[in-house]
This record gives C-alpha cells, structure tokens and sequence, in this order.
C-alpha cells in the first residue's frame, strides 16, 4: 500500500465504497427474496439467511469495517420499511451474527473456510434473535430446549448460505480482482 | 502484498478436514442437549404456555381431541387455535411480516411460536413440574 502514490490510494479507497455498496445491494436483495420464500419447516421461527451470503463476500474480498457497515445498513434498511420492531429483530441478530464472523476471519488469518464461518454466523445470529426475545418479550427461553433446534438449523442454514457463496466464488473473483 | 492477499483469496476452501471436528462437536452438543430433556419432551402432558407482553395470561392443556379458538381482548386480531391432534397454531393477526402464522403448528416441548408486532409468544413445555428444565434460563 505504501508505494501508491496519493491519486492511486483514492482510486483504491472509492472503488471500496463503490464495490461495498453493490454488495450493501446484493444483500437488500437477498433480504427482499428470502421475504417470498416460502417458510423453513423448522419448529422455531428461523430464516435462511441469505443476505448473509453478501454479508460474507464483504468480508472476504473487502474487509471487517465494510462488511460491518453492509450489515448495519442492512438492518437500517428493515428499519424503514418494516418497522421498528422487525428492525431490531434483525439488527440485534445481524450484528451478532457479523460480529463473530469479524472475529473469527481474524482469528484465523483470513484463511477460515467458507463452512465455518457460514454455520458460525448462522448460530450467532440465531442467539441474537433468541436474546432479542428474551429481552424484549422478558420471556424466560429454556436454552436446553430450544438449543438443539437452534443449533441444528443454524449448521442447516449455514451450510445452504455458505454453499451459495462458494458457488459464486469464481464470479466474484473476477469481479473483485482487477484494481483500476 | 497485494498479491498475497489475492492469492488466499484464491485458495478459500469451502471446508477443510479439521471443520468436520467443529460440526461433530457441534452435533453432539445438540444430541446431548436433546436427551437431557428427554423426560421434558416425552411428557405426556404438555401445556402451551402464551404470553403477552412477557406475562403469562393463558395455559392450554393440549389434550387429543380438544379444537377450539382462543381470543384475547388486550390484542383482538391475534387467533390461537388449539388442534385435535395436540397442537396449537397461530391462525390470524395483524402484524406485517405473518411469521407467527407461517411458524404453523407446533407440538412438542421447547417449540415455540413469537408474533413480536403484537408482543404475543406461545412455548410449549412439558405440564410435570418434577423434571425442572422450564426453570433454566438464558441470561441466568
């Protein structure tokens, strides 16, 4: 980074803004269809969780501030059109959710595979949604109940959003790869 | 650098062999979990226990061969209809997104149905209140 002259290094922060911006799309969309699929025949409310799948291409071809601020922005988005409440549904599970993620990528060296970090974002933001109820209905969950589901359906999820992203691997590397 | 960075990027796996590790672990905590309330789950009697706004104001029995519908004045557009076949659903409200309704029926111990607009959540738990496992809680 340090040999780009002062015009190259905003070239490279604009096309940042610009490619996270297409991905902050990617996810709106995502969001939208997952809306119209029909629901998952699980015993606990649970979505696909397919906005996750730009939530991680983010994080992997851009970085943990971007893929952030896609997932807030995301949440922000539900604020406006569905409401203060399904927006802090998805806000409290989303932001969990990418916060692990955020920390394992870094734990790992950024060299996490696709599996782990897909079914660990999908557990997390399962308990974010669990802890949202928890204090918002000051309903007393029994974790030993619910666990299993939870977890269950989260490597389900996982496995599906992280299976989508695998397959768009190749496509979004040749999207990512050129710089200028 | 950039190169390097590139270059790993390439080289993102979808698993490795060690992952295997973390998803049988992860299996076996779910396993485990599951038999624990074992007792819990295979009650005969179980109850679906609905809350509003974090209070219980209703406990169904969920007896075979009792259908009726349940109605309640601090929300009148929320249904809950109890099944002849041991379980309950949420049947209508008012809320934008349906996931309540879309939950479907639920039947067994720790399934759980929320509408959140309307601050309404059914949970079924085992009736037998010797086997405990309604008491642990997630903050706790």
């Amino acid at each position: 980074m340090s040999t780009l002259s002062r015009e190259e290094r905003k070239t490279v922060s604009i096309q940042r803004l610009t490619r996270s911006a297409v991905l902050l799309a990617a996810a709106l969309v995502l969001g939208l269809i997952e809306g119209f699929l029909p629901p998952l025949p699980a015993p606990v409310p649970l979505r696909y969780g397919l906005a996750n799948v730009a939530v991680m291409a983010t994080l992997i071809f851009i970085g943990s501030f971007e893929a952030f601020s896609v997932a807030f922005l995301k949440s922000i988005f539900v604020f406006m059109t569905r409401g203060l409440i399904a927006g802090a549904v998805s806000m409290t599970g989303t932001l969990l959710s990418v916060g692990v993620m955020i920390a394992l990528e870094r734990l790992f060296k950024r060299r996490i595979s696709i599996f782990l970090l897909s079914i660990s974002g999908a557990i997390a933001h399962n308990i974010g949604q669990l802890i949202f109820l928890t204090l918002f209905m000051q309903y007393r969950i029994s974790v030993l109940l619910v666990g299993p589901y939870l977890l269950v359906f989260g490597i389900l999820t996982g496995i599906l959003s992280g299976a989508l992203l695998y397959a768009m691997m190749r496509p979004l590397q040749s999207f990512f790869r050129r710089n200028g | 650098m950039k190169d390097k960075v590139e270059e790993t990027r390439d080289r993102r796996v979808f698993i490795r062999s060690r992952d295997l590790f973390v998803l049988v672990a992860l299996v076996a905590v779910a396993l485990i979990l599951y038999f624990v309330t074992w007792s819990t789950r295979n009650s005969s009697e179980l109850v679906a226990k609905i809350y509003y706004d974090g209070q219980l104001i209703e406990v169904v029995e969920l007896n075979s061969g009792t259908e009726r519908d349940f109605q309640f004045d601090v929300e009148p557009s929320i249904t809950i209809r109890q099944f002849a076949d041991k379980s309950i659903a949420f049947m209508s409200s008012d809320c934008p997104d349906r996931i309540c309704i879309k939950s479907g029926r639920i039947r067994r111990a720790g399934e759980f149905a929320a509408c959140v607009p309307n601050r309404f959540l059914i949970v079924i738990e085992g009736a037998d209140p010797s086997s405990g496992q309604e008491d642990v809680d997630l903050v706790a």
